[in-house]
């Protein structure tokens, strides 16, 4: 009985080893990407604290600051966004981060639901969304449907990076690699701005009726339903969000529209001529790219939205509470660092 | 399922687990069943052919077993009436009954594993010829995809099919302990190719469990994995540049690749038969040694002695023996010794099975020519080997050569070493055709600079992986010189302090996480001799 209780101590005290040392060394090799960072710091904030939630693509994570939001109206918002999220992934991270915070309104970014998501060829985005995000029942789902669809993906490079990330071995050098956990706190709220300009020009015709045709795409159509319906069970308002892009279309805005209004939801177009005008986004200056506005894009873009939720909803002003203090040391380092006066 | 995947781990743990809580006397149960879903895995439609392995094996055993009962009463009673003449007439005539059982289940057997590997290849080739002859004749040529271990599951039975009909063995009465022997997944795969006399008791009694036991069998698995993730799969990517792109890799890069192959092709087989030892030994049973540091041979006789050693041996006992002994073979060496003289004529019998011997292990490679020209040249090897020994050693006494020394030692490790290099650049290599003529290359463009100017890092690994793949080997030639000096590896840690020995199995671990090649951005290679 001591031998077997010796062997069984013994090989306990040899896998707890074990276990340490594959996290630091999951923590030397995993990839830190700004938007993994971002949608895992979510978790540091404090329980039901977060009243606007923004989920979706990478339009939302280089255009939405909650922090602006924040400085100007007081209410709180989070985004976790990250770049061409797959609609399974915003699922997933909306009914995972409505275990932790009850916001009032959800706002979903919904430009990738005329495209079929290719999960063979989107691992990398995959990952950049899915590393952030703790394992639970909505990570496996997804990592389910990923792997089946891809056979070269595993569930378990996802559960355990380092079975994936092993191969930045040549890229890391392991004196100077970090050891620390992915980030715990964020003081950008899932901000990741960009700062550089690239002259852009709207297209010929921009916005104007040209008789294509346009179809959703099944599945992401599924999950958006399903986001919604998730929404109106816990009693959240919805908001489906076009930001600025150069490539959307009439058509597009037109059958996103009817979708919002099929499901009973609000819509806003950031790309319609009324709301356009009323940002005042210069395109020389302005964006990023054709798909995403810039640093000062973001500003305009969060100014507009977050008069509008202010209007529309009757979200909070925490500006002054004693409980949302480290908001407010939060707004001064974000001000200090992305230089917005 | 292959061995390296994490599916097959998890596979394992169930089946080791289910083994032990089982109750004792059915565990041999629990086993049969863990093969079949294992070879489910392979694919369903080819349970057909290892059941009929099974069922026809099962007939013809135990047919030879009644009849040799039987034979046995009869004899007993008849023997005081039998005069030496008689008795001798006697066992020849039940040899021939015996024969009636026998080969009708060898070339059932054979014939399946006959058509299903070499049916395309003869057919084509047969094509050809009436082709070439004018003939008007087409025969349809078909490329049957070969079940899983097909090679390996043949001739295991067979072995013990022929060890029956020897009155070697006893038959085994319970078809499902036959189907369980014949099954047994860990070497199902790719081997070694064991014997009944040393499976039967270790798979049909219910082991106990043993805590040292696992250790060393998870270690063996580790290590296996170890040949085949960093060493085999990354030296595999050098190769199949080369040998992709044989007409940009002429010259030295095909004696480089050549290396490389004996490195990749150790690594893979020996990392695979680890693998499959460490789990047998999970479930307490010891497999066959397969591998015997083959690369430390002396010679190309002691080369096959240390490669693949079971099959060799099943060779060895189930073709060279019968065919040597044979009547007809005395026959060629008493006519041979009056035609070639005493020398010569006294080792036709032993030479002419040795040639068809390694034909024969050629082929069962693959029905390709390039396997047909291997045997070959192993058969020629052989075979001057052991015509010429006898001069040479009478050439380097009057030469003046020390042959006890370590210098003449490394000489024959080097020079066999080279030998065996050569036929692997006809295995390899797309065609015959074209290992002759990268042979060819190899002596007119020999260019040593790329060693040195960096032309190595032109075949898919650069500096570092470089280094990964040379430390790794290092390792392994230390482990296998330790190992040809009778250190037991396994057993000589286990005795070191718990810190070192810790340290040690981390390490191994973690260099097979961080350096293993696998993943996303790879296609891990599957094992070669699975082909087989």
């Amino acid at each position: 009985m001591g031998k077997k209780i010796n062997i069984i101590a013994r090989c306990s005290a040899f896998c707890l080893v074990f276990a340490l040392v594959f996290t630091q060394m999951t923590q030397m090799y995993i990839r830190r990407d700004d938007e993994t960072n971002e949608i895992h710091a979510f978790y540091g904030e404090e329980e039901n604290t977060v009243d606007v939630l923004y989920v979706g693509s990478s339009p939302l994570l280089r255009g939405v600051s909650p922090m602006l939001m924040y400085r100007d109206y007081g209410y709180t918002g989070y985004v976790r966004a990250s770049a061409l999220q797959a609609p399974s992934v915003t699922y997933g991270l909306l009914a995972e981060s409505l275990n932790y915070q009850t916001p009032q309104v959800v706002v979903l970014g919904c430009d990738n639901l005329f495209q079929e998501y290719d999960y063979a060829e989107r691992e990398g985005d995959l990952r950049r969304a899915l590393d952030g995000m703790k394992l639970s029942g909505y990570k496996w789902r997804i990592i389910r449907e990923v792997a089946e669809a891809d056979e070269r993906q595993t569930e378990l490079s996802y559960i355990f990076p380092l079975l994936r990330y092993h191969e930045r071995w040549k890229e890391v050098n392991p004196a100077e690699a970090e050891t620390e956990p992915l980030m715990q706190h964020s003081f950008k709220k899932g901000h990741v701005y960009l700062r550089q300009a690239e002259p852009q020009e709207y297209p010929e015709n921009f916005m104007e009726p040209t008789g294509e045709t346009v179809a959703f795409d099944e599945s992401a159509l599924e999950y958006t339903k399903k986001s919604i319906a998730l929404c109106k069970e816990k009693g959240i308002e919805v908001v489906i969000l076009h930001l600025p892009k150069m490539s959307w279309t009439y058509e597009m805005s037109q059958a996103l529209e009817e979708f919002a209004q099929e499901q009973g939801v609000a819509y806003v177009d950031m790309d319609r001529e009324e709301i356009r005008n009323e940002i005042g986004l210069d395109p020389q200056t302005e964006y990023y790219d054709q798909g995403h506005v810039n640093l000062a894009g973001s500003v305009k873009v969060t100014a507009w939205l977050g008069a509008y939720l202010d209007s529309h909803y009757d979200l909070p002003d925490h500006r002054g509470d004693e409980n949302y203090a480290q908001w407010d040391a939060d707004l001064a380092q974000y001000l200090e660092v992305s230089g917005v006066s | 399922m292959a061995f390296t995947s994490m599916a097959f781990v998890m596979f394992l743990a169930l089946a080791v687990a289910a083994y032990y809580v089982t109750p004792k006397r059915y565990r041999w149960v629990t086993l049969l069943v863990v093969n079949y879903v294992f070879y489910y895995f392979a694919g369903v439609k080819y349970f057909v052919y290892l059941l009929a392995t099974t069922i026809t094996t099962y007939i013809a055993t135990r047919k030879l077993g009644k009849m040799a009962e039987e034979n046995k009463t009869a004899y007993n009673a008849a023997k005081a009436e039998l005069d030496k003449e008689g008795k001798k007439r006697w066992k020849a005539e039940f040899t021939k009954k015996k024969r009636r059982v026998l080969i009708p289940a060898l070339v059932f057997n054979f014939g399946i594993l006959a058509v299903l590997k070499y049916s395309g290849f003869v057919t084509e080739n047969l094509n050809a010829l009436f082709a070439r002859i004018s003939v008007p004749v087409e025969l349809p040529v078909f490329h049957f995809l070969l079940p899983l271990g097909i090679s390996f599951y043949t001739f295991q039975t067979m072995g013990y099919l022929i060890d029956v009909y020897r009155e070697k063995t006893a038959p085994e009465k319970n078809i499902g302990k036959l189907a369980l022997f014949i099954s047994f997944f860990p070497q199902i795969v790719q081997g070694p190719i064991g014997r009944f006399q040393n499976l039967s008791k270790q798979l049909f009694e219910g082991n106990s469990f043993s805590y040292e036991r696992t250790k060393f069998g998870v270690q063996l698995m580790m290590w296996g994995a170890f040949k085949k993730l960093v060493i085999a799969d990354r030296a595999s990517v050098m190769v199949d540049n080369i040998f992709g792109f044989p007409d940009t890799f002429g010259g030295t890069y095909v004696a480089v690749a050549a290396l490389i192959y004996c490195i990749q092709l150790y690594g893979d087989f020996s990392g695979g038969i680890d693998i499959a030892t460490g789990a047998a030994q999970l479930f307490g049973v010891d497999l066959d040694k397969n591998f015997e540091r083959p690369y430390l041979a002396t010679s190309i006789p002691d080369f096959w002695r240390r490669w693949h050693i079971t099959l060799g041996a099943w060779f060895r006992d189930y073709v060279f023996y019968p065919l040597s002994l044979s009547k007809f073979f005395m026959k060629v060496g008493k006519k041979g010794r009056q035609v070639l003289g005493n020398y010569i004529g006294k080792l036709l019998p032993v030479l002419i099975p040795q040639f068809i011997v390694f034909f024969l292990i050629g082929i069962w490679h693959g029905a390709e020519w390039k396997y047909i020209a291997f045997g070959f040249y192993n058969g020629t090897l052989i075979v001057l080997g052991i015509l010429f020994e006898q001069p040479l050693q009478e050439l380097a006494k009057k030469l003046g050569i020390r042959t006890e020394c370590f210098s003449w030692h490394l000489f024959r490790i080097l020079r066999t070493l080279v030998l065996v290099a050569l036929g692997k650049i006809i295995t390899r290599a797309a065609g015959f055709s074209l290992s002759v003529s990268m042979m060819k290359s190899m002596v007119l463009n020999w260019d040593t600079d790329i060693l040195w100017n960096g032309g190595l890092l032109q075949l898919g690994l650069d500096r570092q992986d470089m280094w990964v793949l040379f430390l790794s080997c290092l390792v392994l030639l230390a482990v296998s010189i330790m190992q040809e000096k009778g250190i037991h590896v396994r057993e000589t840690l286990a005795k070191q302090n718990l810190y070192f020995r810790w340290a040690v199995y981390l390490g191994g671990i973690f260099t097979l996480i961080i350096f293993g090649i696998y993943g996303l951005n790879y296609n891990a290679a599957d094992f070669i001799y699975r082909g087989f």
